[in-house]
């Protein structure tokens, strides 16, 4: 009995590790000047959001977080930072007024959106079947999610089409 | 099983996408023979939706519904797409080796925006809405001399992407109000729960995403500098297209609530008002006539939304009208706008002086257009802007209807300023001559005549469109 109370605190520690990289990274990700440390505070972030996954008990989509975000988003943000304009070159001041109105306007939509959350009556949900594997989510993506699943790749072929486009011009402009 | 020809429409505009693909390859195309190669398939389109308008059904394990609502709008949103292609036979504006990606971007919007309004499942809607975004925000920087004009793109792809996100987090309380992402489920849930704060925050931040279509008050600062920095035809089909398919969101997601929540109503009645009188205050200042119908836009998705928040079948019905009335009356001013600035600058009103010998077409085109947008009888605006207001009087929305009266009183001012530049200013030097082709002569004719026609007899259109409303799926 011992053993499993123990097993469970540490899952408990482990859970509240995971929260505090998300939003640790989070942090991060938003306030650093260095465009570097945020891209590293977004890896962070993401991780947490995978550990997340794997606390909601769904391990594929845990991984497929890991690879695809971690793995292949941020390395692109990381190729792009490197590809475009120097580091080293110096960084336009901060202006406070704007930082005020920023950081007021969002913290009035997260009271907002907090007092609605704590104001709703929230419904749980039947209990889905905890199938959670690769074969049912496979079976998913083909049968009732098909559309998106096609119609995403078509969003991905217009932004690689736009991103040629686009790049082509400034290639233009600098040469 | 085979239920593929309800998707016909769409699966044709995915192959005049491919068809651009396959020529944007090519060295040698030139921007003539393209021009040829879109018009035809453009108007083949057309015909495509005509011939599909009456099919109905579901398809993709009910994500997909095809049924009168979504086929009025397809038609519309073929109509739309075809009239600017074929206003693009000098597309001067934009870079001669980027004209095969011109139609490629314009012909995947229409594909995104068809099944943005046959889209029944949120995750389904909430990518049918990216696609036809980001070919609009790939579309707005495609222009010559894009440095100028390269704050506009990242302007509009900022404003895009909050208002995406404030979408997707609205979607996400649906989610979790009614446990479901399909539209018909959504209906039968969430009108028992729509007096929950999450409901009602979830269905307002939902419809961000396509106010911001619209243009509607708070997500409109990108208009009139998207307007402005945008090749020409870009404007026009940002200006009439995509409002038609953010138009068509909008009732579907009003009518999510079932009609049973004030707060919705006075949400939207307030973004209503704002939208029509922030729109028609700011407009009367303006010099640049592609910055003043941004403003006028602004204004026009508040009358929209007047008869969207009557939220009875004519309130939807006479909104659907009011589409259609904006895509033709819209379309006449841009038309005659592209046509005098042949070579893709942006057109200042005063540049508009002497219009009427110039081109005594042109310039009955640009009144009729101006008249019907300003909502005087007997153009179709009147008609649109008389039913819309007719089915908020029928719930007794008494204020808001003088309020939009106003506002229309108001806009009157500054299209008539537009009218006096065409008519009776005498231009200060003296403008190239216009030369208008057969093709647009003939539409200007057809414009004019339809903006009268529908105004006059709006029985059959009408009728069309309360059918529309009816098929709404409650």
């Amino acid at each position: 009995m011992s053993f499993l109370i123990g097993t469970e605190a540490i899952a408990h520690v482990a859970f509240w590790i995971v929260v505090g990289l998300t939003f640790g990274g989070a942090v991060i990700a938003v306030f650093p000047r260095n465009i570097i440390y945020n891209v590293l505070g977004l890896v962070m972030a993401l991780s947490g959001v995978a550990g997340l996954y794997l606390y909601l008990g769904s391990f594929f989509i845990a991984l497929m977080q890991l690879l695809i975000y971690v793995g292949a988003i941020c390395i692109s943000i990381v190729f792009a930072i490197m590809l475009s304009r120097p580091l080293h070159l110096e960084v336009p001041k901060r202006s406070v007024p704007k930082v005020a109105m920023a950081a007021g306007a969002s913290a009035i939509f997260f009271a907002a959106v907090v007092g609605v959350i704590f104001k709703s009556n929230w419904v749980p949900a039947p209990e889905q079947s905890g199938d959670w594997s690769v074969v049912t989510i496979g079976h998913l993506l083909l049968t009732r999610y098909d559309l998106v699943f096609e119609v995403i790749s078509l969003v991905l072929l217009v932004a690689i089409i736009g991103a040629i486009v686009t790049a082509g011009y400034s290639r233009r402009f600098s040469s | 099983m085979m239920k593929w020809v309800l998707f016909i429409p769409e699966l044709y505009y995915v192959l005049f996408g491919l068809v651009f693909f396959i020529l944007s390859l090519s060295k040698n195309a030139s921007s003539k023979r393209l021009h040829g190669i879109a018009m035809t398939l453009a108007g083949v389109g057309v015909l495509v939706t005509v011939f599909c308008a009456r099919q109905t059904g579901m398809v993709f394990f009910d994500a997909y519904r095809v049924d009168l609502f979504s086929q009025t709008f397809k038609l519309l949103l073929s109509l739309g797409t075809f009239w600017v292609i074929s206003s693009c036979n000098e597309l001067k504006g934009i870079d001669e080796r980027q004209h095969p990606e011109f139609y490629f971007l314009i012909s995947i919007c229409t594909l995104g925006m068809m099944m943005l309004v046959s889209a029944v499942e949120l995750l389904t809607i909430y990518v049918a809405i990216e696609l036809s975004s980001y070919t609009l925000f790939l579309l707005v920087p495609m222009r010559r001399n894009a440095d100028v004009y390269a704050e506009t793109g990242i302007k509009y792809f900022m404003v895009g992407v909050t208002a995406s996100a404030f979408m997707i987090f609205g979607i996400s309380l649906i989610f979790g109000m009614a446990h479901t992402t399909y539209v018909t489920d959504i209906l039968r849930v969430l009108p028992g729960v729509i007096h929950e704060p999450a409901a009602i925050a979830g269905l307002v931040l939902a419809l961000c995403g396509f106010f911001f279509k619209q243009a509607l008050f708070p997500f409109h600062s990108w208009a009139p500098d998207v307007y402005q920095g945008a090749a020409n035809q870009v404007t026009t089909f940002i200006a009439t297209a995509s409002k038609m398919a953010a138009a068509a969101m909008v009732i579907r997601f009003v009518g999510f609530s079932g009609g049973e929540s004030e707060v919705l109503v006075n949400v939207l009645m307030t973004l209503s008002i704002l939208s029509m009188t922030f729109g028609n205050l700011v407009a009367i200042i303006q010099k640049d006539i592609k910055r003043l119908l941004a403003y006028s836009s602004i204004a026009h998705a508040g009358y929209m939304l007047v008869g969207i928040l009557s939220m009875s079948e004519r309130g939807f019905a006479s909104a659907i009208y009011y589409a259609l009335a904006y895509l033709v009356m819209n379309y006449a001013v841009f038309m005659v706008i592209m046509k005098i600035a042949d070579d893709g600058h942006n057109l200042q009103i005063k540049e508009l002086a002497g219009l009427h010998k110039r081109s005594p077409l042109l310039a009955m085109t640009l009144m009729m257009g101006l008249f019907g947008l300003a909502g005087i009888p007997p153009t179709v605006g009147f008609t649109g802007k008389f039913l819309v207001f007719a089915a908020a009087l029928e719930k007794g929305y008494l204020a808001l209807v003088v309020i939009g009266m106003v506002n229309a009183t108001i806009s009157l001012y500054y299209y008539l300023i537009v009218i006096k530049a065409a008519y009776l200013l005498e231009p200060v030097r003296p403008y190239p001559a216009i030369r208008i082709d057969a093709w647009t002569r003939s539409m200007s004719l057809a414009l004019v005549g339809l903006s009268v026609y529908l105004g006059i007899f709006p029985d059959k259109f009408v009728a069309l469109t309360e059918a529309a409303a009816r098929s709404l799926p409650y």
